[in-house]
């Protein structure tokens, strides 16, 4: 194994990426923050706004446990990383449901994701309390996380393709970048998920495809930050 | 001092009592974003928007391919409705949803009166 780390450098390490993903990730928590701010500009219902914003939250939260080689902060590191799948496939979800097949989003819909998302604390509870050792834990989460993101980032490829369609102006953009990003984390997890079952896939590649996956993301809310700002100026101005 | 938002507003509200039948009227931006809205049925303002603007975009570029000039104006029809779509300077639509027996020709003639408008109110 430790010939393998050396030809392929397939360990995972803080370096550089690590720091680079750090500041892309949280740049983009801090422009989703302004962006629902101005929700009210886009009014496609609370929830899709909420799941926006948590899985950006939830992915910078994920990013800072890189800092860290507990592998109990691993293991939540990963927990993050699946709540915050879930939370951006619900967002990007939900959206088609409001706009594209024109559905008005009920109870269960709203709460749906959250419960889905607590059932992986639990898990890592009931595995610890099961005398299940702590980087098997982590091996196992990381598995979860690498499911969640190829099957969510699957449906945003659909919904985001399907969204476009309907779309006009920077909204074409939005869902487009969305798209690219959710094409960049299917590939990352692919990849890391090979790796797991033993197929040599180079750190580096991994972290390159991970490090476009949040610039391709911090593009698509970039430019809703932008057009939702620009038209809060153009409505809320002042005439006399 | 008013915002443009409440401008925008009394600007639609003027076009519905001027225009007989008008069910839903909105200012909207290219994007598809709501800038106002008034609504006698129960109309997603957002989807109205948004689907509002994707059409006028494609039959824009449509008739920009076609003659070569872009479009000011886009009216369709179906056997109970009517839409008419007008574009308001450089970056909005006015988007009005009518009942069928509203007369196409007023409803231009009343949409174009209050685009004027709206675009001096924008700059």
């Amino acid at each position: 194994m430790s010939g393998l780390v050396e030809q392929y450098g397939i360990e995972e390490n803080t370096g550089f990426h690590v720091i680079l993903s750090n500041l892309i990730w949280w740049s983009s928590v801090i422009l989703m923050i302004t962006a629902y701010r101005y929700r009210d500009m886009w009014k496609v219902g609370y929830a899709p706004w909420a799941y926006l914003f948590s899985g950006f939250l939830f992915f910078g939260l994920r990013e800072l446990g890189h800092f860290s080689t507990s592998p109990v902060i691993g293991s939540l590191r990963y927990i993050f990383g699946i709540c915050s799948a879930i939370f951006m496939t619900s967002a990007f979800v939900l959206f088609y449901m409001v706009l594209y097949k024109r559905k008005i989003i009920n109870g269960i819909s709203n709460y749906l994701p959250v419960s889905l998302a607590m059932v992986f604390p639990f898990l890592m509870i009931y595995l610890y309390f099961s005398s299940t050792g702590m980087n098997d834990i982590k091996t196992i989460l990381s598995t979860l996380e690498s499911l969640a993101w190829m099957l969510g980032s699957s449906v945003t490829i659909y919904t985001t393709f399907m969204l476009g369609t309907r779309a006009s102006g920077g909204f074409v953009s939005v869902f487009m970048f969305s798209q690219f990003s959710a094409f960049a984390a299917f590939t990352w997890k692919l990849l890391g998920l090979l790796e797991l079952i033993s197929w040599s896939v180079p750190y580096s590649i991994r972290e390159i495809i991970e490090t476009l996956f949040g610039v391709f993301a911090f593009i698509s809310v970039y430019l809703l930050t932008r057009m939702l700002t620009r038209l809060s100026r153009d409505i809320h101005g002042h005439k006399s | 001092m008013v915002t443009k938002a409440e401008l925008y507003l009394a600007a639609l509200q003027e076009l519905v009592g001027s225009t007989p039948d008008i069910l839903t009227s909105s200012i909207v931006s290219l994007d598809g974003l709501t800038m106002a809205n008034t609504s006698k049925e129960n109309v997603n303002k957002d989807a109205f928007a948004a689907y509002g603007a994707a059409a006028y975009r494609r039959s824009d570029d449509t008739m920009f391919e076609l003659s070569g000039e872009h479009a000011d104006m886009l009216v369709f029809v179906s056997k109970n409705h009517r839409i008419f779509s007008a574009l308001v300077g450089k970056n909005a639509l006015i988007i009005v949803l009518t009942g069928n027996s509203a007369d196409i020709g007023a409803v231009i003639s009343e949409l174009r009166k209050t685009a004027v408008k709206v675009e001096a109110l924008m700059k």
